[in-house]
Parts: C-alpha cells; structure tokens; sequence
C-alpha cells in the first residue's frame, strides 16, 4: 500500500521543475497541454515510452508465431508470439537502413523480411539472414543486427503492456489498486478452460489532444447534457430506466469516481446499473438470443450470462492510453499528432462464453459508440479548435471536488461522479513524468 | 413504447446465414449484367440517395421491408456480422433509433447537419433463384460540416424484393474502401 501514497506525493507540485506553471494547485490546466507540438514530442517519451503502455492483448495471438501491429506512442511496433509461445515486442524499423518490415494489421508470421535489401528477422527479432553478407565487412555482428525490441514486457492476465524504460517497476505494482477491479472484470466472465479470442470493436479518430479522450471517461458530469439525444431518444423509444438514463440523478447519484494513483481512474456505474442487461438500450438480435439462451439455460442460468452481453459498467482507465469498460469491452489511445487521436475498440470474447452472448457482445459495442461516442468526440474537437486558436485565454477549469478532496488511507482519492477530481489529480501526475529525466533503451 | 412489439428485432442465426450468403453475392466476380433490369432498378437507387442526400430519413425508411438489414461492416476481411463489430449494423428497430436521436433536435454531431451529394454509379443487376434481386454498385459520398468536407467511397449489394409496393430494399450492404481504418464523424446515415 506504501507505493500508492509514493504516487501521490510526488504528483504534489514540488518547484523547478520544467512543467511546473502548467497545471496550478487551483485546478487549473493550462492550454499548452493540448496545442503544443514540443509538449507532445516530449510526452511521447516521457509518458509512451517511460511508463506502461498497453500494447495488445494475448487473445490477439493467441497461437505461435501469430502477429499484431501497434504503436508505443508514434512508434510502430510489432507483438509477436514466437514458435515456442514466447511474447515478443519489436520495433518495426530494418536494422539497416530503417523501413518498416511489416505493414499487415495482423497475422501469421514466422518471419518479416524488409522489402527494401531483404533482411530478414526472426519473429523474436533476431536476424536469420542478408544477401550477400560479405559485404558487410568482417567485424559485421549478426547478433546486434536484430529487430530494436522493447527492453521490458510483461503481460497481466493477457492484457499486454510494454516499455522502453528498463528501470520501469513491476507491473502489478504499477496497477496498484486498479488490480482489484480488473480482476472483478476479468473473474465475472468466468474464463473457462478455453483460450479467449479479441475482435474488432469500432475504430474512430478525433482531431483532439489524447488526453481529452483520457480524462472524458471519467467525466461524469457531461452525461446526461452532451448525450441529451440519446438520453431522450432512448426515454421516448424504449421506456424509462434504460441508456444513459441513470446520468440524470447527478449530485444526487451513488455512483462515485475515483482517482488509483499513477494516473489511472475508476468511475464506478454499477452503483446505479444493477443489472447492465436490462438497462442496456435494446440491439439487433436481443429478443432471438436472449430467448434462446433462456430456453437452454432456464431462466436464472440465462439471467447472469445475459449480463455479460452489455458493457459492465466499470470506467476503468490505465495511464496512458488503455480503457477497460469490462464485460470483454475495452479500448485503446493512439495518439496521432498534438490535436489527433485514434481510438480503437476491441471486445474479448472467452470460447466459454455462451454463444447467443457472443452475438450481442459485438452488438453493443456499435451501439453506444455510433450514437454515443459521436457527441464526446465532437465536444472534444470543439474544444481543441478554440485552445488552438485562443492563445490569450490559457486556462481551463478542473476545480470540480477541489474543495472536498480528501486521501484516503489506501491513497485512493473517492469522490461523486460529478466531480474532476480525478482528472485534475491525473494532470498532477502528468507534470511529474514530464518533470522527471528518463533514458530509454532499446534493447 | 406502444410501437416495441411491432419493433422487435428479427435478427437471429437464420437472419445472420443469409446475410454470410449475401457477403458472398457482395465479393461475386461472376458476370451481373442484366442491362434491362439495371435501368429499371437503378431509378431505386437513384431516389434512395436523393432521399438521403435530403435527409428524409422517413421517407428512405418506407423503401425498405420490414425485416432489413443496413450493414456496414468495419473490415474488408469480415464475411460474418457476428465475427466483429461493425460501423452500422441497424435492423428497423436500431435504424429508427439513429434517425430518432437525430429528430430529437439535439444531436450535437448534426447540427448543423451534414450537407451530402452522392453519386451512385456501375449498378448491375441480376435475378437470383429465390426471385429477389442482387444490385451491385459503387456509391462516392461527398460529406460538408462545418468547415470540412469529407469523401466516403465503397461498393454497395443491395438485395431487392417485389412485393404489394413495388420493389422494396430488403439488405443494404455498405462497404467502404478504407473501412478498417478508424473513422470520423458518422451520424448522418451513409
């Protein structure tokens, strides 16, 4: 518990550092964060290079030598599953004269070979062969022409996660208490003795700074005024008591938000969704799969299954650039440029989980994000077109809950819904990778 | 809420395996040239996207049987709805609640509106055994909002039935070239 109260300390501005005037104790966020091309380059170190960044997950390769492109920051990289079952992460760049060796989403590959000279690598990175290597000269070192590779990866119940930062600590510690809740997602769906398989959910990209995106999951506040579509919408269509309804009861909801030290967040829905399936909005296919599941399982085996369809309501974000909404759903950060992220959707899908589940999984996940999603990413454009041009009003306003934030013991910090505390406390540990020197290696 | 019974969802495995065999008249290299029959059903297509260049989104629904499906699915790999999510999957009951958010007046994404011209071109239709039609074409979306103006290109299969009404549209499937690439703002109805 000692390593949550380390993190909160060090978030407490502490003078002379380099970013220090940019997030103020009054809860005031300056602009730059969001428009600064330097700033960005800087936090493609600082944060997507230093800390834990998520890469994939295991249900992505999920048999030997399967491949998954992604990003570590800006910087292409590719995770791979050796012949043996190993995990792998290589930095896709030729040892020789720098192209990319892999332009594929995905795949099987034992090798990537580079289009340009045809080196050729191993999926664990190591270099297999060149032509003519003669020419290389008689001092040439096949082993240290491999593929770059991340220096540290580790992977916690198949959620992937990388670093270039050879000193970065334990992953587990790393979680801190965002452990307990990944777990509470992770043992509801009841993974049986199968392997688990990740599809695509939905794919966006926004002309926003990433942490917008980062910190709007954890903003309670807007739901029921930006989504006020939806919310009428679904109230005037389907009744009261479904979507997101339950955002109405505002400073008077028990549901609570909470910041876990090292960035990561919890918005805690559960405490107004008691049960996810019959608050979620109706999909194509719930009245054919719900039946049916019923009428194999009766009606209570089928009533916990069917729970598992929706979203469950768990907002779980872990600094930098991972959302867990649990149920299977989570999403990934891909930060672009300075006023461009991508953010891309995926579902797990455990082989136990019963079939009629799986086909309204894929469902919901289009649900919320082509009615809901839309509002957030657009509200999140405006505001970076205004910081972008704006240069004379420099402040935004996170003073939400500054008056009656407390720390726990834990050095957990809970609070109402309603409230940035949260994101405020996410900036203060913002500053501090930023503030910090870090020396990353490629290993 | 009088209107959920008649509403409900008529997507089940069956709906799923046509729309597995209608992916696959989609990717169909076979020859479809039944020149008669494009002209006739080309005029459809061609009111369907004035309609939704207009954004009467009631009258477009009226085009289409009760048990549609508007499927734009998020890869060129996917040949199953059920394998992945999609960028539109709507039967009538989800397709009403896209043009009911827009309806209500507050849907931040479309006002101002998304202004639209599309052109629908290369349609070549064929009968299949079950009487229905296959029309294959290509469909180029012009979007302007707000400053900005964006292109939206893919191959369309439309599956037609005749019935009391005419020829109505039974599938819709949409699928953009650049469809597994993260995607912007699509609140208007593609």
């Amino acid at each position: 518990m000692t390593s949550k109260t380390v993190v909160l300390r060090r978030a407490a501005p502490k003078g002379g550092g380099k970013y220090d005037g940019l997030v103020r104790p009054d809860g005031r966020i300056h602009r730059r964060l969001f428009t600064d091309p330097q700033i960005f380059e800087e936090e493609m170190s600082k944060i997507f290079g230093a800390t834990w960044v998520f890469l994939a997950h295991e249900g992505e390769l999920p048999k030997p030598n399967d491949f998954k492109t992604t990003t570590l920051g800006r910087r292409p990289v590719i995770v791979t599953r050796g012949s043996n079952g190993d995990l792998h992460a290589l930095l896709n760049r030729c040892t020789h004269r720098g192209s990319l060796v892999c332009i594929e989403h995905q795949g099987n590959a034992k090798q990537f070979q580079c289009p340009f000279h045809h080196w050729t690598f191993g999926n664990n990175g190591e270099l297999l062969g060149l032509p003519y290597p003669k020419g290389q000269g008689p001092n040439f070192d096949r082993k240290a022409n491999g593929l770059g590779k991340l220096p540290r990866l580790e992977s916690y119940r198949g959620y992937i996660f990388g670093s270039l930062n050879p000193e970065v600590e334990p992953l587990v510690e790393w979680l801190g208490p965002a452990r307990a809740i990944l777990d509470w997602s992770i043992d509801k769906e009841k993974i049986g003795s199968g392997g688990v398989t990740v599809v695509k959910g939905t794919h966006h990209t926004v002309n926003g700074n990433w942490k917008l995106q980062y910190e709007n999951v954890s903003d309670g506040y807007h739901a029921a005024f930006l989504h006020r579509s939806m919310v009428e919408m679904t109230k005037q269509r389907h009744g009261p008591g479904r979507g997101l309804e339950h955002w109405r009861a505002g400073d008077r909801s028990p549901m609570y938000d909470q910041y876990l030290g090292r960035g990561h967040k919890f918005m805690d829905q559960r405490p107004s969704n008691p049960s996810p399936w019959q608050s979620a909005r109706p999909v194509p296919g719930r009245e054919a799969f719900s039946t049916a599941l019923i009428g194999r399982l009766g009606e209570a085996g089928a009533a916990d299954q069917l729970e598992l369809s929706a979203r469950a309501y768990i907002n779980l974000t872990l600094y930098p650039n991972l959302f867990i909404m649990g149920h299977g759903q989570y999403a990934v950060y891909e930060p672009v440029a300075v006023d461009c992220t991508n953010i891309k959707f995926y579902t797990v899908i455990p082989d136990s989980l019963p079939e009629e589940v799986k086909r309204l999984r894929v469902r919901f996940v289009e649900d919320f994000n082509t009615m809901g999603l839309p509002d957030d990413n657009e509200a999140l454009e405006r505001i970076q077109e205004s910081l972008t041009t704006i240069p004379e009003m420099e402040w935004l306003n996170y003073e939400r809950g500054l008056a009656t934030e407390k720390v726990g013991e834990d050095g957990v910090i809970t609070g109402s819904a309603m409230e940035e505390t949260s994101q405020r406390r996410t900036y203060s540990h913002w500053q501090t990778l930023m503030n910090r020197e870090v020396r990353l290696q490629v290993a | 809420m009088s209107s959920q019974a008649t509403e409900a969802s008529h997507i089940d495995d069956a709906v799923y395996e046509d729309l597995v065999q209608w992916d696959r008249i989609a990717r169909s290299q076979e020859p479809a040239g039944d020149r008669a029959l494009s002209d006739e059903v080309a005029g459809l297509l061609f009111y369907e996207a004035r309609l939704l260049d207009a954004r009467s989104y009631r009258k477009w629904l009226e085009l289409f049987t009760e048990d549609l499906v508007y499927w734009v699915p998020g890869s060129r790999a996917c040949t199953d709805p059920r394998s992945e999510s999609a960028i539109v999957f709507d039967d009538r009951r989800h397709l009403l609640d896209r043009i009911g958010l827009i309806e209500t007046g507050f849907l931040t994404t479309q006002s101002p509106s998304s202004q639209t011209c599309r052109a629908i071109s290369n349609v070549e239709a064929q009968t299949l055994p079950d009487g229905s039609i296959a029309v294959h074409s290509v469909c180029i979306i012009w979007e302007y909002r707000r400053g900005k103006t964006n292109r939206f290109v893919g191959r369309q299969t439309h599956q037609l039935v005749r019935d009391g009404h005419g020829l109505r549209i039974r599938r819709r499937l949409l699928r953009l070239i650049d469809c597994d690439e993260p995607q912007g703002n699509i609140t208007f109805i593609l």
